[in-house]
């Protein structure tokens, strides 16, 4: 059985909301949540805006600590390793291609920062390691020397994916990767991520809201609601037979591609709220292919 | 074709930049009928956004317009000049945006904002704006409507922000609606509940819909007629159907391949088009699809014309439809069995 790289276990979360009206209130972010990502493993995590996804991929990353509960990298608390630690082992990848690189930067210098920040190898060698890094995600070593807003929105996250592999991680965390990229570019990014896996034997999580994007790249599939795991399982069992009827929503909200079927009828009551609320999570353990 | 809504003949938009001219938008056609969703598809950059806006009259700076007719339910709309566009605009042609917080005022409240727009266009009392506002609330499925109008956008989430811009767009009872990209930044679940919403709206109020979006899942869902756009033109259009049950342009099967979906085995390469979106300045020449076209050849170079019946279904590539139909199936073919 692979080991469990990373293990999370019992995280809740709450951030304080700036004090307003009401006065200060904190905001329960995460509730509980426990889950365990095995080496090569593609987890998926999926569910609504404000559900907690973005905020557990950062407690995964040691970006945010957690009110309480404990995260695992290879059996030891991350909270007992340093930043420079962490980040030589999980690396991540952000929604927007836009925001996440420095607009002021060449691309060369965004892509090689991590190795002056870790102060590994010379600089001759930094741009030499940087140069591989494009060519490895399949960028023309041309554009060493561009800026961000000279690049299309896939190149950009070409060069985020370039930057966070340069480190060599076995984790890369990606939050929303593609969301922001056509289909045409998605499909090259996707195709990327999956060759870049089997070559570095990586580990993934990928945070999305699109339910296609995970059905075709996750092995398994967190379903997150209000703070919760409220589905965990394989990817197949997850997409044909759900049990949770939050994830059984998602499935049927989706706008897959179906000529003439019209808009799924998304009659969200109160009553359905509150079943959701109540239902007990559907939680199936990791079992080795 | 009287019976049109939107009748535009060889729209043609072009903005000056510093690098030269940029022909965003070329001789593009397009014909809405009453009651009618029309979608525009496309990937980033194709001059979607641009193609609405200057249907509006709403032009980016340096941008120059040029159109053979421009006809709004039987008014010629380049006659009608800045003011007349202008009422037009409020009244009876209503636009939403994709980001709802820049077109909603910060420091007016939703009431204020929804109550402005319908005095700014008819004499009726602020009573019976604020009227239509609450009704028009509850319609988009807003609970408390009352309560909402005195509240400000930044107390709304997102979902419900985007119902106040729809709810926006309706205060004066539009014969047509622009929609661009209106539900992509929003959760899946909201985002079909937006849409059903939109739909039933349009079907109640006989509303003519363009739907600008490059979710081609929604588009399969919900589209009457497809125009789809590469770099600047119309690649193809026609009804539904055509469109999806035998495209014959290869970008649109190229766009269509690209989706993931349980045809394609899971955890391998899918389908994608090499390459970007060429830049406009300064003009292409030929098939401006060429060079990630995997069945270009040598007389692709020259000016090629959408082809095939307006009513039906057109496409602009050198091939014939016999051809492009047997490479649509081969693609299908190569996705199940791969
Ligand atoms: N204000 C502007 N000045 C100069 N060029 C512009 C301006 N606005 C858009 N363009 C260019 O015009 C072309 C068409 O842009 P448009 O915004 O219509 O694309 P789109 O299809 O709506 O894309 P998206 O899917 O990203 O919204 C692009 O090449 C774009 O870079
Ligand atoms: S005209 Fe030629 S290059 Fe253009 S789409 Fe057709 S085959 Fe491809
Ligand atoms: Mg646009």
């Amino acid at each position: 059985m692979p080991e469990v790289v990373l293990n999370v276990s019992n995280i809740s979360h709450f951030y304080r909301a700036a004090s307003g009206f009401w006065g200060r209130r904190s905001v329960r972010a995460l509730d509980d949540v426990s889950l365990k990502i095995h080496r090569g493993e593609i987890v998926g995590i999926v569910g609504e805006s404000g559900s907690g996804k973005t905020t557990i991929s950062k407690i995964m990353m040691g970006l945010l600590t957690p009110t309480s509960g404990t995260v695992e990298l290879d059996g030891r608390s991350i909270s007992e390793q340093s930043r420079r630690d962490i980040a030589r082992r999980i690396q991540f990848v952000f929604q927007d291609p836009y925001a996440s690189l420095n607009p002021r930067q060449s691309i060369g210098r965004i892509i090689s920062q991590p190795l002056k920040v870790h102060g590994i190898g010379t600089s001759v060698e930094q741009a030499k390691a940087a140069r591989e890094a494009l060519d490895v995600v399949g960028l023309s070593s041309r554009i060493f020397d561009a800026y961000p807003n000279q690049l299309s929105g896939g190149q950009r996250q070409r060069v985020a994916i370039a930057r966070a592999l340069i480190l060599k991680p076995d984790i890369l965390i990606c939050d929303e990767p593609t969301s922001a990229l056509d289909v045409s570019v998605q499909s090259q990014v996707l195709n990327l991520l999956l060759d870049l896996r089997k070559e570095f034997d990586l580990t993934y999580v990928m945070v999305s809201h699109n339910l296609s994007v995970i059905e075709h790249m996750a092995s398994r599939v967190a379903v997150m609601y209000l703070g919760r795991i409220v589905e965990l399982n394989v990817s197949e069992a997850i997409f044909s037979a759900p049990v949770h009827p939050y994830t059984k929503l998602l499935l049927d909200s989706a706008m897959t591609v179906a000529p003439g079927a019209g808009i799924p009828d998304m009659r969200i009551t109160e009553e359905l709220r509150e079943n959701l609320r109540q239902h007990p999570p559907a939680i199936t353990s990791f079992t080795p292919a | 074709m009287d019976s049109m809504l939107l009748d535009i003949e060889k729209l043609n938009v072009t903005i000056d930049t510093a690098a030269g001219p940029l022909k965003a938008v070329q001789n593009v056609s397009l014909r809405v009928a009453k009651g009618e969703t029309f979608c525009i598809v496309g990937e980033s950059g194709c001059g979607k956004s641009i193609t609405a806006l200057s249907l509006m009259g709403l032009m980016p700076k340096r941008a120059k317009r040029r159109a053979e007719r421009m006809m709004f339910d039987g008014t010629d709309m380049t006659t009608l000049g800045e003011s007349g566009m202008r009422r037009l605009r409020g009244n009876r042609i209503s636009m939403i945006f994709q980001e709802p917080m820049t077109s909603l005022n910060p420091v007016f409240t939703i009431g204020q904002q929804l109550t402005d727009v319908m005095r700014a266009h008819s004499r009726v009392s602020l009573a019976e704006a604020r009227e239509r506002a609450a009704f028009l609330l509850n319609k988009v499925g807003i609970t408390n409507a009352r309560e909402r109008l005195g509240q400000f956008p930044h107390e709304l989430s997102g979902g419900l922000r985007q119902r106040v811009m729809i709810a926006m767009a309706l205060m004066c009872s539009p014969d047509l609606m622009i929609a661009d990209e209106p539900t992509t930044a929003l959760d899946v679940t909201i985002q079909a509940e937006l849409l059903r919403l939109l739909r039933d709206l349009q079907q109640e109020f006989e509303m003519g819909l363009v739907l600008i979006t490059h979710d081609l899942g929604i588009v399969s869902r919900i589209a009457d007629r497809i125009a789809v756009m590469y770099a600047g033109q119309i690649v193809e259009d026609g009804t539904a159907d055509e469109i999806f049950g035998n495209p014959l342009h290869p970008y649109t099967q190229g766009l269509i391949a690209c989706i993931p979906s349980p045809d394609h085995p899971r955890m391998q390469h899918l389908p994608s088009i090499p390459g970007t979106v060429p830049p406009l300045i300064g003009g292409l020449k030929g098939c401006h699809f060429r060079e990630r076209c995997p069945y270009a050849m040598p007389s692709c170079m020259e000016e090629i014309e959408l082809k095939g019946h307006e009513a039906a279904h057109r496409y602009r590539c050198i091939l014939p439809a016999q051809t492009s139909a047997a490479h649509a199936k081969m693609a299908q073919g190569e996705q199940v069995h791969a």
